[in-house]
């Protein structure tokens, strides 16, 4: 099955909250949930990198910063329209992803994460580094927005629609990708590498192929936030936010299609709510992680909506059931521990 | 009995012509150069302990060791510079210990990437003929399969990618001698329908038919060469013990 019913599921309940927000909640949450989207765009491209094809990659902050920097110095420098610059920060970073995955995609597992780790570094020295290009630490103001005649993409609602539209494209697109011979290579890269060889998958090709679609992803992301805010600064694509990202897919639930929109909002959202806590906020943001990770490891959302189908699925089954009196009690205890856990 | 057609789709049967293949762990010799001979439809059997080298043989001759040498001849192709993938196209296709089945995805997908690599459709019409009870399988994560289960769809997809020769590694391992009976049976199937096979096993196995050659190895190398001659457990046991370094 290409998806899991209790996703389908978390995907609708996802859907009905994205259209009820502008219908329910003010302007704070529209913008809120319109970052959270953008994000989440990152997100769902280190899903199919790390998920899929099993690439440990803190890589995804060069690359927004790619998409970013290229939107806000096209436009900001050149003139160019910004739709035109959003297209070719994509282009250019899946040319830097296939350039330097190409050698770096040679590495293996933990090495290839701390190689994407410094790649990070690398691009935040440049960006601080190349000043006179890119601002350095000021970075570049002024970014004309993303518009369509007369609606213009850095008001809260067109921006929350475009970003929304967006993901559902991602999905819909990386979803036909994990479907597709190319996504069965991926999930062989991630299942059994020693295996994919000797099933003529070219290990390091495919593995290219899913980083610069993870790449792609997070250039968009980047460019989506520099042309909405219309602002760019090194500090919206430092090393934290390639943890930030990782701990967002982790937290949601890495292999699943409402994990990256989940959590991205959970890591967009709580830190921003719990400061009404106080000067604990932060301490209490990351111990609400911890017991996350902890406590659901496969992700929050699809824990519980599996754990909700399978209360579901027993209840179902025990309603076509005589009822157990107490004497025989022993035949509802084996009701109950029959029912779950085969949902693989 | 299966038709001929199915394995033979991609053509005749083909041999294989191993010619001082030899590899290499770093600076670790892990197989010292050794000749194998397999004749179209021909059956070799290899056996040895632990550490023998009888792994690093097959993935050597399926171009997954990194430092080897030596020449891989498969019918008239010489496969010697070829990567792994391109041998497995080829239709030299290994499978290796541990059966390489991949959880996560269903028995079909698993089948679909074998047929990526025999560059055809699927066709459930000639794995069924080897396998009938597979395809009722067809949705199901290959991760919930028993062993043997999973051992058979090993076998369907390189039945899928229209294997010309296989390398199979231990297949009878971690099976119940009932379910190693059904295994054997499939491989009986494919060898007489003219799939020739170079197969490892960890002891001298009583197989469908006797092997045209059984090579064991030790430590690296070829301690004995068998050609229509039983090697039984007792002369394994004296072999290893006289034979390792």
């Amino acid at each position: 099955m290409i998806i899991k019913r209790a996703d389908v599921a978390l995907l609708v309940i996802l859907a009905v909250v994205v259209l009820l927000v502008p219908a329910t909640l003010g302007d704070y949450w529209i913008l809120t949930f319109g970052t959270v989207g953008a994000i989440a765009l990152a997100v769902i491209g280190l899903n199919v990198a790390m998920g899929w094809a099993g690439l440990l990659s803190f890589g995804q902050p060069v690359f927004m910063a790619v998409g970013g920097y290229t939107s806000a110095i096209l436009t900001t420098r050149y003139g160019v329209n910004p739709w035109l610059a959003l297209l070719a920060g994509i282009a250019l970073s899946a040319v830097v992803a296939a350039v330097i995955g190409f050698p770096v995609l040679k590495l293996e597992s933990h090495y290839f994460a701390v190689a994407t780790f410094a790649m990070s570094l690398i691009v935040l020295s440049l960006i601080n580094g190349a000043q006179g290009f890119t601002g350095g630490a000021i970075g570049v103001i002024g970014i004309p927005p993303l518009t369509i005649g007369s609606v213009n993409f850095a008001e809260h609602m067109p921006y929350y629609v475009l970003v929304w539209v967006l993901v559902a494209l991602a999905l819909l697109v990386t979803y036909a990708i994990r479907a597709s011979r190319t996504g069965r290579a991926f999930r062989v890269l991630a299942a059994r590498p020693d295996v994919a060889s000797s099933l003529g998958i070219q290990v390091r090709r495919y593995r290219v192929i899913a980083f610069v679609i993870s790449a792609v992803l997070a250039s968009l992301a980047g460019s989506l936030i520099v042309e909405f805010s219309t602002y760019a600064s090194p500090d919206n694509f430092n090393g934290d936010v390639g943890i930030l990202v990782f701990a967002m897919l982790f937290i949601g639930g890495v292999r699943t299609a409402s994990g990256p929109i989940i959590g991205a909002a959970i890591v967009t959202v709580v830190p921003v709510e719990a400061t009404a806590i106080g000067k604990y906020s932060a301490l209490t943001f990351e111990l609400i992680l911890l017991v996350i990770l902890v406590v659901w490891p496969r992700g929050l959302g699809i824990s519980v909506a599996t754990g909700v189908e399978d209360a579901i699925e027993r209840f179902v089954k025990n309603l076509g059931k005589p009822r157990a009196s107490v004497a025989d009690g022993a035949g509802g205890l084996g009701a109950r521990s029959s029912g779950g856990g085969d949902h693989g | 009995m299966p038709g001929k057609a199915t394995v033979m789709k991609r053509g005749e049967p083909v041999g294989l012509d191993v010619a001082g293949v030899s590899a290499s762990y770093g600076r670790l010799r892990a197989l010292d150069p050794l000749d194998v001979k397999v004749k179209p439809g021909g059956l070799v059997l290899v056996v040895g302990p632990n550490g023998a080298g009888k792994s690093t043989l097959l993935r050597t001759l399926a171009g997954l060791t990194a430092k080897s040498q030596g020449n891989v001849v498969l019918g008239q192709r010489n496969l010697s510079r070829m990567s792994a993938p391109k041998r497995a196209r080829q239709g030299l296709v290994l499978i290796p210990e541990g059966r390489g089945t991949l959880p996560g995805l269903t028995v079909e997908e698993n089948l679909l990437l074998g047929a990526r690599l025999g560059g055809a459709p699927l066709d459930w019409g000639d794995v069924s003929r080897y396998l009938p009870r597979l395809q009722e399988r067809s949705w199901q994560n290959c991760a919930s399969l028993s062993g043997g289960e999973m051992q058979m769809l090993a076998i369907a997809r390189a039945i899928a990618a229209r294997a010309r020769l296989l390398l199979l590694d231990e297949p009878s391992r971690g099976l119940a001698p009932l379910i190693v009976g059904e295994v054997y049976r499939a491989l009986q199937a494919l060898n007489s329908d003219g799939l020739g096979m170079i197969l490892v096993e960890q002891k001298s196995v009583p197989l469908w038919r006797a092997p045209d050659e059984t090579i064991v190895l030790a430590a690296g190398r070829v301690i004995h060469r068998a050609v229509a001659e039983r090697v039984d457990e007792a002369m394994l046991a004296d072999l290893y013990m006289s034979g390792a370094r």
